[in-house]
């Protein structure tokens, strides 16, 4: 970055708090007039890059007032009114000691602002300086909710009941284009002046939203590949532009799909401390967003991490908005604070699950404290690969170099840090042998084990794996969300699911118990291996012989209504649709 | 195994500790056979240099091992000595110090640690330890005002402290104490003019000199001019605790905040300071900000270590991750006492209860100065023990009572009745038993709040009352808190003025304590005026007979006959107006004497003065009244007898922007004076309105000139009204028989029984 410029543009730093509504307000004001910023707290470094600086509170200013009474650049300090556990006194004396710094020294730099007119002549007449209040927000339109502040809560009504979720997490810029700001009476004066600030009258104005139609994808670091797989899904079927943010190893099978990766480290790959990793990713995710003017987050995993939670209330990301991909199906006794983070999303979508009947998880049972402005929509299951995506069984052998008419089946076990499969193995390696049926045995392709699998059984590395189903003649798989949608509605196989009941959130026990009950499939405990035996011999004795036919599990294209639904979403406010 | 000289040792040890590598100077000694026995030296001098680098527990460790095997010279006792006291390890240093040099040392040095050692359990033997010639070192005078100040001895603390300063001129750390021994003393315009000297001498004390003349001038009521010196400090370069404390004595948390912030982003990119965090980690201990310190703490930013074991053992891990996870913003109001509100165990279910015996009381208050709130005190003594109540089993704790600083007012009196006084200062840590993670929560306390629950609980555990009654805000936090956790079966707590806020005087954490105290059905809280009553209720939400009226109470007696006298006295021609007050802001002396000037410019009849009262606003008055032509004006600092400061008054003229329930209209009133003051506060229920002629309620906030004419109406029928009508009023309703029925309500039946 230039100092002073970004991209030949003039540079505005804000200067303000971790989280500051005045400083969300601005920064969407600025950019709403095309203006480029950075924001944050550390005055030193925003004074290097930036040729001119808003310092949004009056705290601010007195702590690095050196700083701002030596630089040579335009500075515009905000004057607030009594913030929340502000006392009048408190305020008064921070004023005063404006008051005196100003009459020794007025640098002509620097102009003083309050957030509304009133609060300007209130503050001028304190301070005996000229006040101006800050220039008036557009109006928007429609605003289809109304936004309760009361204390350290905002009260958001839906049709039934009324949702909430904390200040802190309020990203002001962002809420204003669904939601009108209002205020309990005997708010602090400093709400009261945000709220006229965020919610002016006058002639309604269409928002603008982002231009660029750009959309990041953050894939976790989850323990199989099921989240990049359904990521990847949507990302194919999205128009617009889509950059992957990855803390997952599979950077590089993002890059062959075509798709530019940003690869990020987990606080444990860098043994660093989670606060400090946190704080990292907040700062590098608000710079990305801000530069490449991402429209919307895409999140895909069991629990969105705190440094991207952080970021959605900078002002850099006002016009970000925040979109979880969550299936259902957890475990009843999963832990249940990923859900408590449902405020920050725009909203979430949750890809239905062939076993949906069976969900008696957190995400169906339980109702977080906050729900904020949060919607929720249900899509049709995600499966990567479309049926016409299928190779024909001759090709697909082919491209497994299988040659021979001997029965070829497929074993995938899923996250292999989740169980140990040695038992398992064993035992399908000798009934295999006994009725001379090849296993390709699926392994990560990060798997950096190899295990001692040779004759029947073989390894296997191959992403992704649905295209090539028809090739093979029974499939022996764990139950995780992909494997099940895939082999149930793209395969004639004979399934036998071995579930792992070790996985942390997943229900997959729940998942295949259901898909027996309905006839798709049969199933074994694969950590009982002793009792599974007969089983396994039962479905041994079905391949290539039976072919299960599962044509009413036609389930509808889920990527595809993600996708839609996500261009949808970023492009307007229509908040009725929703 | 190469033969490695001693010489060469040494110098190895040398450069491996000037790396800071202590452990591997330590296992390059083991490793190459130094053994402690044959080589003390090298070892010493491993131990001094741990000591002189900052790494004192090992040096501690290292000093103990030669001390044990006995070979330890006198150079290394000093030091194993200092390092000692630097731990607050005095028992060891005393030990160390008398086994090597005896109990009186030749040595200076060694003698001044001895002094150092025992001042706090030995003030008297410290002082005799500093003998002439250590009183010509600067560290030795020092150390003498310092034991004098710490023994409440500050007159002679500032004699000696101004006698050696002569012979230390350049030397600030003299005029710094003469300026807190003057506060101390409450003699605060030479506080801040020896401030001024330290500010003006220049140097690195200048910013501290001006930060208290700031935290002075706050005390002294004067914002305007304190804020225009922080302004100007703010815009110097200073270190970051120099600041933090600024904005502190300020009282503006807000600037605290911000400031913590910036220093932090400084501080990652030159982390190198820690001298100066190990001071905003004190800062913020002192004012109970634990959130900012377990955020910082998280964020890398090195803590003491005495510091981060009492986080550690006050709050769980899952606390502190909470915290450092959060933001700083969210961090920072995680304050004590408030986050640990949930510690107090609340009794509800003894509603209704009451004490079936007052075997023993316990009443704290700050000090026994002459002010009203410790005249009430004597007042409710006076009326219980009067009622029958053993003063055996009464007991008075104080948190000062001292002599230098007139805070031993009323002690004769009380003294006189034959029950307990209990000096609080004597009661540390050691003296009451508290879990670990007990103590380690209170020491998280602000700092005045912390000293005063260990001093309470020492004083209660030692006592066990039935009864704990914190007379006044200060001892009332500190009562209720030790009442609740110490199972007392009665805790009054007493409020005798309007809402700290009202006075500028609030302690954030007050209302939360009360709020949570006042859950709990042993505890009463009490104003001493339905006005003060409601006003708390207000203050703190709670619903109306939350807080109980204590009236105040006055022996009539003792008033009654300054009336002759002053009847024989009085002059027609001439109406003196008396004002009984502290001259302090709240009670508007400057109106009072402007209001004086009205009236005399439209009185028909000569209007004198006469001001009796000590305070910060005395010079303001003396200037105010020569700009006014009121040349005459009588100024008296404190007088004792009734007759002394009633005798000669006509009218008592009250104008106070704040009160409680004044006793000092109930003295007028007592002795047959008309009163006129300003409605605030509890004064509406001291005034005797029973006739017009009796008392004159002035608005709460009148101009001089509207209160002048309301008195211009008002004195010739005040002056000429019936005496007996004033003082049958405070007779019936302020008398101490009502006032002793209306303690035992409070306490319980054991008042009545004995």
């Amino acid at each position: 970055m230039t100092p002073n410029m970004q991209n030949g543009v003039p540079l505005t730093g804000l200067v303000c708090d971790d989280v500051d509504a005045v400083a969300q307000l601005i920064g969407g004001q600025l950019r709403s007039n095309g203006e480029r910023f950075v924001s944050g707290r550390d005055a030193f470094t925003i004074c290097e890059v930036a040729s001119r600086l808003i310092v949004t509170s009056q705290d601010i200013f007195l702590s690095d007032l050196k700083r701002f009474q030596t630089t040579d650049k335009p500075v515009d300090l905000v004057i607030r009114r009594p913030r929340f556990g502000e006392t009048d006194s408190d305020w008064e004396t921070n004023l005063n000691l404006i008051k005196h710094i100003l009459a020794r020294e007025r640098r002509p730099e620097l102009r003083l602002l309050a957030v509304t007119e009133a609060a300007a002549q209130e503050i001028d007449t304190l301070l005996g300086f000229p006040v101006e209040g800050l220039a008036l927000l557009p109006a928007v339109a429609p605003q289809t909710s109304q936004a309760l502040v009361e204390g350290r809560i905002v009260r958001l009504p839906k049709t039934s009941g009324t949702d909430t979720m904390p200040l802190a997490d309020v990203n002001w810029w962002r809420l204003r284009k669904t939601a009108s700001f209002t205020c309990a009476p005997n708010s602090p004066l400093d709400v009261q002046d945000l709220v006229a600030f965020a919610t002016p009258e006058g002639k309604p104005e269409i928002p603008k939203t982002g231009q660029s139609n750009a959309f990041l994808f953050v894939v976790s670091n989850g323990v199989g590949l099921g989240h990049l797989t359904r990521l990847l899904a949507v990302a194919k079927q999205l128009k617009g532009r889509v950059l992957f943010w990855s803390y997952s190893q599979a950077a590089q099978l993002i890059e062959e799909q075509g798709f530019p990766v940003v690869v990020r480290m987990t606080a444990e790959h860098l043994g660093a401390s989670v606060d400090s990793w946190n704080a990292w990713e907040a700062a590098d995710i608000t710079a990305f967003v801000g530069e490449n003017s991402i429209n919307a987050i895409v999140y895909d995993g069991s629990s969105p991490p705190k440094g991207i939670l952080d970021a959605l209330v900078r002002p850099e990301l006002g016009d970000t908005d925040f979109i979880w991909l969550r299936r259902g199906m957890w475990h009843q006794e999963a832990d249940t604070y990923p859900l408590s983070k449902t405020h920050h999303c725009s909203l979430v979508i949750e890809p239905r699950d062939l076993a949906h009947a069976a969900d008696v998880g957190p995400t169906r049972t339980i109702t977080p404290a906050h729900l904020g402005s949060c919607k929720f929509l249900q899509v049709p299951p995600v499966v990567a690969t479309r049926l016409d995506e299928l190779l024909s069984r001759r090709k697909a052998r082919s491209a497994l170099n299988h040659w021979s008419f001997r029965p070829l089946c497929l074993l995938n076990l899923g996250g292999e840090s989740l169980a140990d499969h040695a038992p398992l193995l064993a035992l399908i390696k000798r009934l295999a042998a006994k009725e001379k049926i090849r296993f390709l045995w699926l392994r990560s392709p990060f798997s950096s084990t190899s295990a001692p699998a040779t004759g029947t059984v073989q390894q296997l590395r191959k992403f992704p794996i649905a295209p090539l189903l028809n090739a093979f003649d029974g499939i022996i798989t764990a139950a995780g969300y992909n494997s099940f949608h895939e082999v149930l509605t793209l395969s004639r196989a004979p399934v036998l699911f071995a579930p792992n009941r070790n996985a942390r959130l997943d229900d997959q026990y729940a998942r295949a118990t259901f898909a027996v009950d309905q006839g798709w499939a049969q199933m074994i405990d694969p950590e009982d291996v002793k009792s599974s035996e007969m089983q396994i011999k039962e479905f041994l004795g079905l391949v290539g012989k039976k072919t299960i036919s599962r044509d009413a599990l036609s389930i509808g294209d889920g990527a595809s209504n993600i996708a839609n639904a996500i261009t949808d979403f970023a492009q307007g406010y229509d908040g009725d649709a929703w | 195994m190469v033969s490695i000289s001693v010489a060469g040792a040494r110098k190895e040890v040398l450069h491996l500790t000037k790396k800071r590598d202590f452990l591997g100077a330590y296992r390059f000694l083991v490793s190459n056979g130094f053994s402690i026995e044959v080589n003390p030296a090298l070892w010493t001098l491993l131990a001094r240099r741990c000591a002189d680098l900052g790494a004192t527990t090992l040096a501690s460790d290292l000093f103990r091992a030669l001390w044990e095997v006995g070979v330890v010279t006198q150079d290394a006792a000093l030091t194993l000595a200092n390092v000692a006291i630097r731990q607050d390890n005095l028992q060891d240093a005393e030990t160390m110090l008398t086994s090597v040099f005896g109990d009186y040392p030749d040595d200076i040095e060694a003698r001044l640690l001895l002094a150092h050692a025992c001042a706090d359990d030995n003030p008297d033997r410290a002082l005799e330890l500093i003998r002439k010639d250590t009183m010509r070192r600067a560290d030795g005078a020092l150390l003498a005002v310092d034991i004098l100040r710490r023994t409440e001895r500050l007159e002679e603390a500032l004699k000696t402290a101004e006698r050696v300063q002569a012979k230390f001129v350049d030397d600030p750390r003299f005029d710094i104490r003469i300026a807190r021994i003057r506060e101390s003393l409450s003699d605060w315009p030479k506080a801040l003019e020896t401030w001024e000297q330290v500010a003006i001498s220049g140097g690195t004390t200048e910013f501290t000199a001006r930060s208290n003349q700031v935290r002075l001038l706050l005390r002294m009521e004067r914002g305007e001019q304190a804020q225009a010196i922080a302004a100007e400090l703010l815009r110097q370069e200073a270190r970051l605790s120099e600041k933090v404390l600024l904005a502190a004595n300020l009282g503006s948390f807000g600037l605290v905040t911000s400031l913590l912030q910036t220093g932090f982003l400084d501080w990652r990119r030159n982390p190198n300071d820690f001298e100066d965090w190990t001071e905003v980690y004190r800062i913020l201990l002192d004012h109970g900000m634990v959130g900012a310190s377990v955020w910082l703490q998280s964020h890398g930013v090195p803590a003491p270590r005495s510091i981060k074991d009492v986080v550690e053992i006050a709050l769980s891990d899952e606390e502190r991750r909470r915290i450092g996870r959060g933001t700083f913003s969210s961090a920072i109001t995680n304050r004590a006492p408030e986050m640990f509100l949930d510690r107090i165990s609340i009794d509800r279910s003894a509603a209704g209860y009451r004490p079936a015996t007052a075997d023993k009381i316990l009443i704290i208050n700050a000090t026994l100065a002459a002010g009203g709130a410790e005249r009430q005190l004597l007042a409710l003594c006076t009326a219980i023990i009067e009622a029958g109540y053993d003063a055996a089993n009464l007991h008075l704790g104080f948190f000062s009572l001292s002599a230098d600083r007139g805070h031993d007012h009323f002690l004769n009196e009380l003294t006189a009745f034959g029950l307990n006084i209990h000096r609080l200062a004597g009661f540390g840590a050691e003296t009451c038993v508290l879990s670990e993670q007990d103590q380690a929560r209170i020491a998280l306390f602000p700092r005045q709040l912390r000293s005063d629950i260990i001093q309470t609980a020492g004083l209660v555990q030692r006592i066990k009352p039935n009864v704990l009654h914190g007379w006044q805000d200060r001892s009332a936090l500190a009562c209720g808190w030790v009442g609740l956790t110490n199972n007392v079966d009665r805790v009054v707590l007493s409020a005798r003025n309007m809402q700290p806020k009202k006075r500028g005087m609030m302690q954030r954490y007050a209302a939360p304590l009360f709020q949570a105290f006042n859950r709990d059905s042993r505890v009463r809280l009490t104003a001493n005026a339905s006005a003060c009553a409601k006003d708390y209720e207000k203050w703190l939400g709670l619903s109306d007979g939350a807080v109980q009226t204590l009236q105040n109470g006055i022996r009539t007696d003792t008033f009654r006959s300054v009336l002759g006298r002053r009847h024989r006295n009085r002059q027609a021609t001439e109406i003196m107006i008396g004002g009984v007050f502290r001259l302090a802001a709240n009670k508007r002396p400057l109106l009072w004497l402007q209001t004086l000037a009205e009236l005399r410019a439209i009185s028909p009849v000569k209007i004198k003065a006469r001001l009796i009262g000590r305070g910060p606003f005395r010079d303001d008055i003396l200037a105010l009244a020569k700009v006014l032509g009121f040349n005459d004006l009588q100024m008296e600092d404190s007088l004792n007898s009734a007759e002394e400061i009633y005798g000669p008054m006509d009218v008592l003229l009250l104008m106070s922007r704040v009160e409680g329930l004044p006793n000092v209209i109930l003295e007028a009133h007592a002795t047959g004076l008309p009163v006129a003051a300003c409605n605030v506060g509890g004064v509406a229920e001291a005034l005797c309105q029973e006739h017009p002629s009796s008392g004159l309620l002035l608005p709460s906030d009148p101009s001089a000139r509207q209160a002048a004419f309301m008195l211009n109406e008002w004195l010739p029928e005040a002056v000429n009204g019936a005496a007996d009508v004033r003082q049958n009023f405070v007779e019936n309703r302020f008398g101490m028989a009502a006032l002793a029925s209306a303690t035992r309500g409070l306490y319980g039946n054991g008042v009545e029984d004995s």
